[in-house]
């Protein structure tokens, strides 16, 4: 299954730089204690921590073979469709949020989607691209759930303190990946 | 293997799971069926049905209010003992709460969306067994239908729901990177294994018990090919869920973790898997579904690596319950409610085994006879476990204005989950052993099991613990039963009945005679 292909300089060089960067911020976050700046460090580590194991992923596997394709992947356009809804979803969930929150309309329609969907669709559209449309909506769910808590562990165990906020920029930063990766892919299908 | 389809449709077009139209209908019947019978308890009662949301939403309020997972449960068990639970589930609910503008107890029927949740997962899982859509559709069915979930949100456990519903899309990430250890499955199982293990201790025991057991064993096969692929994932999963990993550690220490499971404890002697347990949870016909793992292990289906998934899940559901076979004390019908996924895989196993021609008859026939048994128990699952009524509340305020902000109540199980947080003041949960997670916990519980049960020890209890009130509930379940309680206490002259409506029953305690 893996490659015998070898990692690019390149790649190995980044991880290098990436793993530093981690191993500073956290050593300067240690050694900080908490603070008004400890919301900031914490981002940092996460950065850093996110960059060198995306590319220690890369450099160690770096596989090639793509997967089977038993069933249509979804091409670029039909995933840049979601993209558009998604985005509707997210300006109308935050709109209705800071100028109703509690609403019926928030509460049984807009959270839910923005919390228990749009994070897992962007990381389903960046990361299942072989797969179809109909299986990245259902695993939108589960990995809306995992991504979130992963992060927002994260975040308590760094002592940032939890806020709309900061949950805020979690979600959108996992979103953000599916607006991304799909905008990725349309630009190079064009 | 012959790939007629079970469900006849005429010629449509595919879709692009490979899904012809009726399926389509039939997988979106499946998850909304599954997904209105676990909403059964939010409709027509004041409150949800269950006592342990009582504990999760709290928690999540606590998460949500502070920005920091709440360490100590203020009121119950006097506030004497740690909160030692898994935060992942109360987080997800802060969030949503948050997210909505609402309190954590506001988004409490969305737990419902886990029967969809589940039947999705095990659809997709399926579908890499079966390598059909029809077969995958029909272990939709029966997951939809099987009565543990909707058995579990009665009760209202719903983390151990949430994993239940998390756990085949789990074991389906570790099979995909098993086959394809490329970076974006691995990115997807580190994400699902780090976050489904975040939610609920049980079933992170046996989600990290199913993938060891499976990663060893495949790994036993094939040293050199898997050690890459362990390594990595190992190693991301460790880095990326290190503070799963810490809360894990943690709580395993504070409920003795090793020792429970391990030790010579006689604690769970009364959860051994017996007869009622199982008609609950699984129904009887499950054990004729489950006669559809012949054909699976027979390697009519799947492949090497799917197989010994299935086998390292039915292994360690065996091991919990019926391990005191072999001397492990930790056996726990709780194991029943994970037989969901392999009774569904099972049963599509049989029929798509069975004669072409028998097929729809006999999927339709397991369908129905598994939803009705589901559909005729679950009304008196959910008044059994319905705690809080209207009445419940009003007592419960009633007590609060009359009690001092000091005094100490002694409430029963299901109660105790919602007490503390309704009448702000200090409790102790009667809690028999084998339901108390931190072993802190254990010897309040104890007083208050013998304070509410009139046992050997009554007044010695209640003056351990400065028991001032009994508060017993008098038209739902509970531990004790309430009419041992309310029997018991008729016969001690140090309390008094003080207030009765048809919800709660309320004692003052006076001094010792």
């Amino acid at each position: 299954m893996m490659s015998a292909s070898r990692p690019s300089a390149l790649s190995v060089a980044l991880s290098g730089v990436a793993l530093w960067m981690s191993v500073g911020a956290l050593l300067v976050w240690l050694t900080g204690g908490e603070g008004p700046y400890a919301w900031t460090r914490a981002m940092v580590v996460l950065s850093g921590l996110a960059a060198y194991m995306l590319l220690l992923v890369h450099v160690l596997l770096d596989i090639q073979t793509p997967l089977p394709v038993k069933v249509a992947p979804v091409g670029p356009h039909r995933r840049a469709a979601v993209l558009g809804p998604m985005a509707l979803i997210l300006v109308a969930a935050v709109v209705t949020r800071t100028a109703w929150p509690g609403s019926a309309l928030l509460l049984f329609g807009l959270a839910p989607l923005a919390v228990l969907v749009l994070p897992g669709l962007g990381l389903s559209i960046a990361l299942l691209k072989r797969r179809s449309l109909i299986e990245q909506l259902l695993q939108a769910a589960p990995l809306s759930i995992g991504g979130l808590l992963v992060v927002v562990l994260w975040l308590d165990l760094l002592g940032v303190r939890n806020s709309l906020e900061v949950m805020a920029v979690c979600g959108l930063t996992l979103t953000g990946l599916g607006f991304l990766s799909g905008w990725r892919d349309r630009r190079d299908a064009v | 293997m012959v790939a007629s389809p079970l469900f006849r449709v005429n010629g449509e077009p595919s879709s692009a799971l490979g899904l012809s139209r009726g399926q389509v209908v039939l997988l979106a019947l499946a998850m909304t069926v599954a997904t209105l019978l676990r909403a059964y308890p939010y409709f027509g009662l004041a409150y949800p049905a269950g006592g342990d949301y009582g504990h999760h939403l709290h928690f999540a309020d606590g998460y949500r209010t502070t920005g920091h997972v709440p360490l100590v449960n203020e009121y119950f068990q006097r506030g004497l003992t740690h909160w030692v639970v898994l935060p992942g589930a109360g987080m997800i609910y802060a969030l949503l709460a948050s997210f909505a503008g609402t309190s954590a107890f506001d988004v409490a029927p969305f737990t419902a969306l886990t029967g969809g949740l589940e039947c999705a997962g095990v659809f997709l899982l399926a579908r890499r067994l079966f390598g059909r859509s029809d077969a995958a559709v029909l272990a939709a069915l029966i997951s939809a239908l099987f009565p543990a979930g909707p058995d579990m949100i009665a009760w209202a456990g719903y983390a151990n729901l949430l994993v239940i519903a998390l756990l085949p899309f789990t074991l389906l990430s570790w099979l995909r990177y098993w086959d394809q250890p490329s970076p974006s499955n691995l990115a997807i199982t580190v994400v699902l294994v780090c976050g489904t293990a975040a939610i609920h201790h049980f079933s992170t025991l046996w989600l990290g018990l199913i993938l060891s057991t499976f990663t060893l064993v495949m790994g036993a096969a094939a040293p050199r090919a898997s050690a890459g692929k362990i390594a990595v994932a190992v190693g991301v999963g460790i880095a990326m869920g290190l503070p799963v990993l810490s809360a894990a550690l943690a709580l395993a220490a504070g409920a003795n973790a090793a020792g429970v499971v391990l030790g010579a404890n006689p604690r769970f002697e009364i959860t051994r898997i017996d007869w009622a347990h199982w008609d609950r949870i699984a129904s009887t016909i499950s054990l004729a579904l489950l006669g559809g793992l012949f054909p699976i292990l027979r390697r009519r289906f799947g492949a090497v690596a799917d197989r010994r998934m299935l086998l390292a899940h039915l292994g360690i559901c065996a091991l919990f319950g019926w391990g005191w076979l072999v001397g492990i004390n930790f056996s726990y019908y709780r194991a029943v409610y994970f037989l969901g996924l392999p009774t569904a895989l099972a049963g599509a196993a049989m029929v798509a085994s069975s004669p072409r021609n028998a097929r729809t008859l006999l999927g339709g026939l397991l369908v129905v006879a598994l939803g009705l048994g589901t559909a005729f128990r679950l009304p008196g699952a959910i008044r059994y476990y319905s705690i809080l009524t209207p009445d419940v509340v009003e007592g419960l305020a009633w007590l609060e204005r009359s009690s001092g902000p000091r005094d100490v109540v002694a409430v029963g199980s299901f109660l105790g989950f919602h007490a503390p947080r309704l009448l702000r003041r200090a409790t102790i949960v009667a809690m028999p052993p084998h339901q108390v997670g931190n072993t802190e916990e254990l010897p309040l519980a104890a007083d208050a099991m013998t304070v509410l049960s009139g046992a050997e020890g009554f007044d010695d209890a209640l003056d351990r613990q400065s028991v001032r009130w009994i508060v017993i509930t008098a038209n739902s379940g509970d531990t004790p039963q309430p009419k041992i309680s309310l029997d018991a206490l008729a016969t001690k002259t140090r309390v008094s009945e003080v207030f009765r409506n048809d919800g709660l029953v309320v004692f003052h305690v006076g001094a010792r005679q």
